[in-house]
């Protein structure tokens, strides 16, 4: 067999060797899924009905974080939970306005979960499921317990493993 | 007539047929230099036609990877066994290999995720969470196909030098816990929805001449 030949078989596969592609976590892989939460009136729990001007906080280590694109008047909302933690506590501020100064009607939303992780990919790692083992319409931390707009809920589905439905419903 | 004779015995060229043995330096000199890695192979063939060669490998690896999201170790051993086919066509007694080679490989290993990053494109909220518990999948198990190219010199009188490139098709790999095979020993890296794999290795051999005919 001819030196050449062998030449251009071994360039041909360190082409195609070098060719390979890296693997990359791409945009559109399923990430840990954010907690869905739908709004429904509280005299007719079939019906959707939208909270005015809602804004969500997250306490996280007693500091207030204002979660992006919620603010508005929607009938629902996706909130990341922690997931280096069994807990996730939250501030839902109804008439929310926040010109330096928060206003509006704060209800506290507590809730305890368990996590598990979920393997995707070499280059994603693990996601995290979560399973909503309680939930609150107050801070169970507190003496007194306060519960202003947040009349009722109900876990409708507790396995928190996707965004594709509700996982809790608020009654207001 | 006899005369004949004698000059034409004089042009017969004897080819050594034995078993040859060897190591592979490349990933001897990475278990120095590299300190996740550690990984040793040794090689033997045995000519049993002209340019026909039965082959095998047998190595062991263990090696420590650290990805975005993961850090997982694979350690275990592996057996290769296969032909090498000389392509090449040697003056006289020379005994060089330019060749291509069959192999089918088996490995049995360990893969352990150490820690990770719990993927979260919402993240900026309650920030990135490493999880320290490992997962240990024992007794794992693959097997896969390889196309090797190669050369082999006889630098001196049977002590040979060469390289090898492997191309490797994962047939059959044993997972656990629904988390994917990352790092196969023997077959090296595995890619995401692809099941072929590439190997290299440069080699030191010599050949315990056994036969000439």
């Amino acid at each position: 067999m001819n030196f050449k030949y062998f030449l251009v078989i071994i360039f041909c596969l360190t082409t195609i060797i070098s060719c390979e592609k890296d693997d990359i976590c791409s945009e559109s892989t399923l990430t840990t899924p954010r907690l869905i939460i739908t709004f429904k009136d509280v005299a007719d729990p079939d019906q959707s009905k939208a909270v005015e001007s809602l804004g969500v906080y997250a306490i996280v280590n007693n500091e207030m974080i204002l979660l992006d694109g919620i603010n508005g008047t929607t009938d629902s909302i996706a909130i990341p939970l922690n997931n280096g933690d069994e807990f996730s506590h939250f501030k839902f501020y109804k008439d929310f306005t926040n010109n330096d100064v928060i206003s509006g009607i704060s209800n506290d939303i507590y809730i305890n979960h368990s996590n598990s992780s979920v393997y995707i990919s070499r280059a994603c790692g693990f996601s995290n499921n979560f399973t909503i083992t309680s939930f609150f319409n107050y801070n169970p931390n507190n003496d007194q317990p306060e519960i202003t707009w947040v009349s009722e809920y109900e876990i409708v589905n507790s396995l928190v493993s996707n965004e594709n439905q509700s996982h809790v419903e608020i009654l207001h | 007539m006899s005369q004949d004779d004698d000059i034409s015995q004089d042009f017969i060229i004897n080819q050594k047929y034995g078993l040859r043995i060897g190591f592979d330096l490349n990933k001897l000199i990475n278990s120095y230099s590299d300190n996740n890695y550690e990984g040793i192979e040794f090689s033997a063939d045995y000519r049993i036609f002209n340019k026909l060669y039965l082959a095998s490998e047998i190595g062991h690896t263990n090696k420590y990877i650290e990805e975005d999201y993961i850090n997982f170790r694979s350690k275990g051993n592996y057996f290769k066994v296969g032909i090498d086919y000389n392509l090449h066509n040697n003056w006289l007694d020379m005994q060089n290999m330019i060749f291509s080679g069959l192999r089918i490989g088996y490995s049995s290993f360990d893969q352990t995720i150490n820690s990770y990053t719990i993927y979260d494109v919402n993240s900026d909220v309650w920030g990135l969470n490493t999880i320290d518990d490992s997962i240990l999948n024992n007794n794992l198990s693959s097997v896969w196909l390889e196309l090797i190219f190669g050369i082999k010199a006889e630098i001196f009188n049977n002590l040979f030098l060469g390289f090898n490139l492997e191309i490797k098709k994962m047939i059959d790999s044993k997972t656990k816990n629904e988390i994917d095979n990352l790092y196969v020993p023997g077959f090296n890296r595995t890619y995401e929805g692809s099941s072929f794999g590439t190997g290299f290795s440069y080699k030191i051999s010599y050949l315990i001449p056994i036969i000439k005919k």
